[in-house]
């Protein structure tokens, strides 16, 4: 994922030296802040593949990541989501906006909140990990797969099963595959677009993309 | 002629249709089928014709490395003040501010119709522009949230850097007053609305539409763009055509543009009715929009120090050349003042006040530092208004008009 930080500090000379904290800091943050560098993916828990669903088809998880709303504010955020065409039915709304505030919320007088516990153990998961693989359903867990896809069955994406029987014995097909889950993208089944996963490792890559194929 | 009147509200209610229809059959498929995850499958059978548009890796390819992309869905991306140091942006550095995907656009197809409150009712191709009174002006272009991020607490919405999100290339084009006289504005025309061509990934997903004042609308300034920096307009950038209203948001500024309506009224939509407002009266920080909200239109003074960048070191006798730029919407830009101590004294920068309209100006001042160590230097602009630049500007719900004394430090080695 291309950052800002980064970029800025790209072209800066190197006589220059890393300027940006400093002005960061000349204007001293009060009450919660979003992190500098916004998770790729959506804390797992109560409401997550829902949120994943109806929210992230049209916007990347960042949008929600950076955020710190209060329960107010994530409420009518997300109202203004369903007039921008958000695909919410009524009876969504409450557990989309149980799950935004109690993963990404701030108190009304602009303190942080606290995650849900078990959350921290999540987030680190979500983590790029050194290389090493996870278990299976950790990771379809870990990146909201599920959020979107079922084996036997459609959802707002094609099912595990129809993906291995399209691409599981095409020459290039695991590349293919691969690909698409980490850079996102729509075109193979529709235009709905597949959120990009950039965090995921190439061993995590291999895993699922395996276990996919084996669905058939 | 047709003479039955205009219904401007007549596209809003068709996307109303189209939504609720949409609402309905997911709403069924629940609960026919039972769960969330089968009114999933609604969405899937959304129609394929919703356009992916063109992907970011390519336009990013055409720009340079150090603008740095804040959201990939839609793309917003922009470069911070280091690197604004040009009198014209270019191109390349452009800031990109999309709502929706980039659409590839068949510049041979495209037509522009002109329609609504109108005695004539117009079709135009890039080609029909092409023979119209053609000229070129360089034009400041800011996002309405452009410094978002200097907010406290920091609303939502993309998280433009403190001087990202704005650009001040050169426009060719039509005036937009032109194309309006030769439609034959009718009695009753109030606003101007704008549509572009660019699209969700869901057919439930409102275009951006927004509208501006008829007056605003007749200014020679406002113009239908075809070209940016001596070219064509890049895709990104609402290649064929797009309008340009100069000095006002960005917002107001449709790319892709292919309908300009003659309203009676602004127009109704998201994009008007939900984005882009501030209050009408000043509110506590953290509090929601008042119902006195008004439509974000023309930018306040502004500045930002475009050299030294963050963190220069300097030696002791050495000269210290501060340079930036400053630009308002509707006034014009009569000072430039610089302090190195904190905004407790204040020196007048040299300040060329030549330029086109609604450009930016260009500021310096060569410094001498008196002692060493970390100091910094602040930029304060004032218009012909007698407005000045805040240290703090008004906090809104939505984060608009960020125009704070911008600051850069740098350090003088003993």
């Amino acid at each position: 994922m291309r950052r800002c930080s980064a970029h800025r500090r790209a072209r800066v000379p190197a006589f220059l030296g890393p300027m940006l904290a400093a002005v960061l800091l000349a204007s001293a943050p009060i009450g919660a802040q979003a992190p500098a560098t916004p998770e790729p993916t959506l804390a797992p828990g109560p409401g997550m593949e829902l949120t994943m669903q109806r929210c992230v088809i049209c916007h990347e998880a960042q949008h929600i990541t950076r955020s710190r709303l209060t329960r107010a504010e994530w409420l009518e955020n997300t109202e203004l989501m369903i007039k921008r065409g958000a695909p919410v039915a009524a009876g969504e709304i409450a557990p989309i906006v149980d799950y935004l505030f109690a993963f990404y919320g701030r108190n009304d007088d602009g303190s942080a909140r606290p995650r849900p516990a078990g959350s921290a153990a999540a987030a680190s998961a979500a983590a790029p990990s050194a290389g090493g693989s996870r278990d299976v359903q950790t990771l379809l867990a870990t990146y909201g797969c599920t959020g979107c896809h079922a084996v036997d069955r459609k959802m707002v994406g094609p099912s595990f099963r129809e993906v291995a029987n399209r691409f599981g014995s095409e020459a290039g097909g695991n590349e293919r595959v691969a690909r698409r889950i980490r850079e996102g993208g729509a075109g193979d089944w529709g235009a709905i677009p597949m959120p990009p996963h950039p965090a995921i490792n190439d061993a995590e890559l291999r895993s699922l993309v395996t276990w996919v194929f084996a669905q058939r | 002629m047709d003479q039955t009147p205009a219904r401007p509200g007549a596209t809003l209610e068709r996307l109303h249709a189209t939504r609720r229809e949409f609402l309905t059959r997911i709403a069924q498929a629940g609960a026919a089928l039972g769960g969330s995850a089968i009114a999933g499958s609604a969405v899937a059978q959304a129609p394929a014709d919703a356009g992916a548009g063109i992907p970011n890796a390519t336009i990013m390819a055409g720009k340079d490395s150090v603008l740095a992309i804040h959201s990939e869905r839609p793309l917003t991306a922009s470069v911070p003040a280091e690197h604004h140091n040009f009198l014209v942006t270019p191109t390349r550095r452009m800031f990109v501010r999309n709502n929706l995907n980039t659409p590839d656009v068949d510049a041979s197809k495209h037509v522009l119709t002109v329609r609504g409150l109108v005695d004539r009712e117009l079709t135009l191709t890039l080609d029909d522009l092409r023979k119209m009174n053609v000229w070129e002006q360089q034009a400041m272009l800011e996002c309405a949230g452009s410094g978002r991020t200097a907010f406290r607490p920091t609303p939502r919405g993309t998280p433009w850097s403190e001087t990202g999100g704005m650009g001040c290339p050169k426009w060719t084009g039509v005036s937009l007053a032109e194309i309006l006289r030769m439609a034959g504005v009718r009695n009753g025309a109030v606003h101007v609305a704008f549509f572009g061509v660019d699209r969700g990934p869901l057919p439930t997903i409102p275009p951006v539409v927004r509208s501006i004042p008829m007056v605003k609308a007749m200014e020679r300034h406002t113009m239908i763009a075809t070209g940016m920096n001596g070219e064509t307009l890049t895709p990104v950038h609402g290649a064929p055509m797009r309008s340009l209203v100069p000095g006002w948001v960005g917002s107001a500024s449709i790319k892709w543009v292919t309908a300009i309506e003659v309203l009676p009224a602004p127009f109704k939509g998201t994009y008007m009715d939900d984005s882009y407002r501030v209050p009408g009266t000043p509110v506590s920080p953290g509090e929601k929009m008042p119902a006195d909200a008004i439509s974000t239109e023309d930018w306040p003074v502004k500045s930002m120090i475009t050299f030294p960048g963050p963190n220069a070191r300097y030696r002791r006798g050495q000269v210290v050349p501060i340079e930036g730029r400053a630009w308002v919407g509707e006034s014009s830009i009569r000072r430039v003042d610089l302090s190195f101590d904190e905004g407790v004294t204040w020196q007048r920068a040299s300040l060329d006040r030549r330029g086109d309209r609604f450009a930016w100006r260009r500021f310096s001042l060569d410094y001498m530092p008196e002692k060493s160590g970390y100091q910094t230097v602040l930029a304060r602009a004032t218009d012909d208004r007698g407005n000045a630049q805040p240290f703090l500007p008004a906090w809104n719900p939505l984060g608009y008009y960020w125009n704070g004394v911008h600051r850069v430090g740098f350090t003088v080695e003993a």
